[in-house]
């Protein structure tokens, strides 16, 4: 399937539809039969970042832009096509989850997939933890990050530049053992 | 949205206009054909609602009338659009090109067609798709030109499209229905015909 018809078709889609804007819940599946809740955006420093996403599936790639504000107990997460045409706005701000989908490319993960993604890569584990099924864990190990379940299987993989610190790191690579996609981030900043 | 892919397509001929008196619609038509080909370097600023910084991208570009466009982005990633009224191909970094041709999506080119039409200065279309606003400077150095989408599709998409040029098309500033803005700003115009390499690059 051609990927450039999609963000090229977005000429016709805006024509035929409006953007959708809806509330979601804020929970991610970890695996086909494992989900559990998003923690509440809370930063203690200003986080942002563009990032060019490049996923692997199934031997195929496909690219999307993420433009990411953090800050206090607001993220904002928006997806646009390689050409700049906007994809969906996430709004997570206290317990709410706002989206608004303005395309849907179904070679793409979901809107919610990506900013559980982001959220897997940015926020300190401590958040993570206590949201986590029993026996999984979350280990920031060097420049690395793991989702490990109870039978010790790394579940997500996430790549950084720069070893933990007080810092928000950026991450460079998302490897999902389970889903089968990986994402090459390139920061664009 | 690089809506203004589609609008630089269709721009050629209104790189040029005169340095006369006010400038009128019909002077802006008679220049549109011109120059058939115009290299540029651009700077694009996409803002967002509600995010901090716009997302903001450089390169450079070619538009033929015979060709078509050729965009070439180099940062902050590398990306090259070539479009004319046959097919678009985009190829990103090192991946493989993606190419989509008019008879499988006669939709989408039946829209930059119409967009095409509108651009090249079909003044009947312009006036009939668009509320007008052309001004000048006191001393007609720089034009302005707002368009405001009277029906569909257009009114869907965009507030309103702005352009302000001198000899050269300067600025494109597209106003969108999602409250996003973009900004792209051309700078060192040249209008030499094609060399046989740049030829090459609209295959």
């Amino acid at each position: 399937m051609k990927r450039i018809q999609y963000w090229l078709m977005c000429f016709i889609t805006l024509l035929l539809c409006s953007c959708a804007n809806k509330p979601i819940s804020p929970e991610t599946w970890l695996t086909k039969g494992v989900k559990v809740n998003l923690p509440a955006p809370h930063f203690d420093q200003v986080y942002h970042d563009q990032q060019l996403l490049t996923f692997s599936y199934n031997g195929q790639q496909h690219s999307l832009i993420t433009m990411i504000d953090a800050q206090n107990d607001a993220l904002s997460v928006v997806g646009l096509s390689t050409l700049g045409i906007r994809l969906f706005k996430i709004d997570y701000y206290g317990k709410v989850i706002t989206t608004e989908q303005n395309i849907f490319i179904k070679e793409l993960p979901s809107a919610s997939q990506i900013l559980s993604d982001i959220m897997f890569s940015i926020l300190p584990i401590e958040q993570w933890q206590p949201l986590l099924p029993k026996g999984w864990q979350l280990i920031d190990t060097n420049e690395q990050r793991l989702l490990i379940n109870e039978q010790q299987q790394t579940v997500i993989e996430i790549k950084y530049r720069q070893p933990p610190s007080s810092q928000i790191r950026k991450p460079t690579n998302i490897k999902h053992y389970i889903f089968g996609y990986q994402i090459a981030i390139s920061s664009m900043e | 949205m690089k809506n203004f892919l589609i609008l630089c397509f269709i721009l050629p001929s209104i790189f040029f206009v005169s340095n006369g008196q006010a400038i009128t619609l019909d002077e802006l038509q008679q220049k549109f054909s011109q120059y058939p080909v115009t290299r540029a370097n651009f700077t694009q600023d996409r803002y967002i609602q509600g995010m901090n910084k716009p997302l903001h991208s450089t390169g450079r570009m070619i538009i033929s009338q015979h060709h078509g466009l050729w965009w070439q982005q180099l940062t902050p990633f590398a990306l090259t659009l070539k479009m004319n009224d046959q097919r678009m191909q985009q190829i990103i970094g090192q991946q493989p090109p993606q190419i989509i041709r008019a008879d499988e999506q006669p939709q989408l080119f039946q829209f930059n067609t119409l967009l095409a039409a509108i651009f090249n200065a079909d003044k009947i279309t312009l006036e009939k798709n668009f509320q007008l606003n052309l001004s000048d400077s006191d001393n007609a150095q720089k034009w302005q030109l707002i368009l405001i989408p009277k029906m569909a599709p257009l009114n869907k998409i965009f507030h309103k499209i702005t352009l302000i040029g001198d000899q050269y098309l300067l600025q494109i500033t597209i106003d969108d229905k999602q409250n996003d803005k973009t900004l792209i700003v051309f700078t060192d115009h040249q209008t030499l015909p094609l060399t046989e390499n740049e030829k090459h690059l609209f295959d």
